[in-house]
């Protein structure tokens, strides 16, 4: 679980605030979706979640060992490395596990998200929704209970857009929580269990995705 | 031409090599020190001093102030040999840092973010990461500093380094040939930069 309380964030040598008075609680196990207009700050604020940016004020709490990984919206896989060390290489120097039980853990992943005949191949040659399937069989190599992925399917056609979303949905089966932010509303339908609408650096209305009154600015935007 | 004059010119060859070499060494890893320090992530302004100063004067200028200026503050001699490479090596660093400094700066923001999401730490990051891509980016201009290094070499017969163009010059003063003398040698300089243009490209290939 995370929870946020009070968040805040300008950026150094500016006085235009980003983030402003955001409250909220992360419910685990289920897959979260930031929606809002280009500029709302839904980016900033998963960069606050995942401590890329840490010059916010307010108070982040995470649970107990709880371990949060980020995918960002250009996948960012290590250019000069084949897809597998991709996912080995940070394992080995960081969780410092053996080359074996690295690769073991890599190949489970690899197999459940369906790369495996992608092993060998470099980042540059994958298409858009490889490269995204494999910068999130790393995250989750890396042993990280909370996912946080941005804009994910930006670059994706229908197709890879299906796949990403089948496995977010197989991978918070498998009890993992998940936030999203997106601009691409069917996708967001089909993964959402709760919708956050941001403007301005505020969240201005949020609700679990079944319960989305009529009139609201969030069922307004999901379905405009 | 006799032997003798090849074996001298052979000689002088080696010089340049080896004197372009060890500056080409101290070049590399001062200016990869020198590119991490200056970059946008660190930034210290102490070292893009050292940059400006060493890019601002001439290499001329440089071997002057070490070999003759040094010893008259250290009260130590140098060789002519050490004094040259130790200013090919002050004088690449500069120009190898900025290659470096410009690599890492043309790495782009998410593959940082990527690496402190992961857990690398700085110098992991450094090391597993931005460093072999900014390499794989900097290489051909790299290669064309170390080949300007080995051009830039011939400046050091003024100190007395009897590399391949002091041998030249005193062929020449002695055999009254300077056409085909200094024809060679300009063909030698073309065959040794040439080589290592075609090696890093083969490489850059890979």
């Amino acid at each position: 679980m995370i929870i946020a309380e009070n968040i805040a964030y300008t950026p150094p040598k500016t006085d235009r605030p980003i983030l402003q008075d955001i409250d909220l609680e992360i419910v685990p196990k289920a897959i979260s979706v930031f929606l809002g207009e280009s500029g709302s700050g839904k980016t900033t604020l998963l960069k606050c979640l995942v401590k890329l940016i840490n010059t916010y004020t307010g108070l982040i709490r995470y649970a107990k060992q709880s371990r949060v990984g980020y995918v960002s919206q250009h996948y960012q896989l290590f250019p000069h490395m084949t897809t597998l060390y991709n996912c080995v290489h940070p394992q080995r120097k960081i969780l410092k596990r053996s080359l074996k039980e690295a690769e073991q853990r890599a190949y489970e992943f690899f197999a459940k998200l369906d790369l495996i005949d992608l092993i060998n191949r470099y980042p540059p040659e994958l298409s858009g929704g490889q490269q995204q399937r494999v910068a999130i069989a790393r995250t989750l190599c890396m042993d990280f209970q909370t996912l946080v992925l941005d804009e994910p399917t930006s670059a994706l056609d229908p197709t890879s857009t299906q796949q990403v979303s089948d496995m977010l949905l197989n991978l918070k089966s498998c009890g993992y929580t998940i936030l999203i932010s997106t601009h691409d509303m069917p996708f967001a339908h089909s993964v959402m269990d709760y919708a956050y609408l941001m403007n301005q650096g505020k969240i201005i209305e949020h609700f679990p995705s079944g319960q989305i009154p009529a009139q609201s600015k969030l069922h307004q935007f999901l379905f405009r | 031409m006799t032997l003798t004059l090849l074996v001298k010119l052979f000689l002088g060859t080696l010089t340049t090599l080896q004197v372009s070499l060890i500056g080409v060494a101290i070049g590399t890893i001062g200016g990869i020190c020198l590119g991490i320090c200056t970059c946008q992530k660190t930034n210290w302004r102490i070292f893009k001093i050292y940059i400006s100063v060493v890019r601002g004067t001439p290499l001329f200028v440089q071997l002057f102030l070490i070999y003759f200026a040094l010893p008259q503050i250290t009260g130590l001699a140098i060789s002519p040999f050490v004094a040259g490479a130790l200013s090919l090596g002050i004088n690449s660093t500069a120009y190898v840092a900025e290659i470096i400094r410009g690599g890492i700066n043309a790495i782009p923001e998410g593959q940082w973010d990527a690496c402190v999401s992961l857990g690398y730490t700085a110098t992991q990051t450094f090391s597993y990461i931005v460093l072999p891509q900014t390499f794989r980016n900097v290489l051909p201009s790299l290669v064309n500093e170390f080949i300007a290094l080995i051009k830039e070499s011939s400046v050091l017969m003024i100190i007395g380094v009897a590399e391949l163009t002091k041998v030249s010059k005193d062929i020449v003063s002695r055999e009254l040939r300077p056409f085909e003398i200094y024809l060679l040698t300009a063909l030698i300089y073309f065959v040794i930069t040439s080589s290592i243009a075609y090696i890093a490209s083969k490489y850059e290939g890979e």
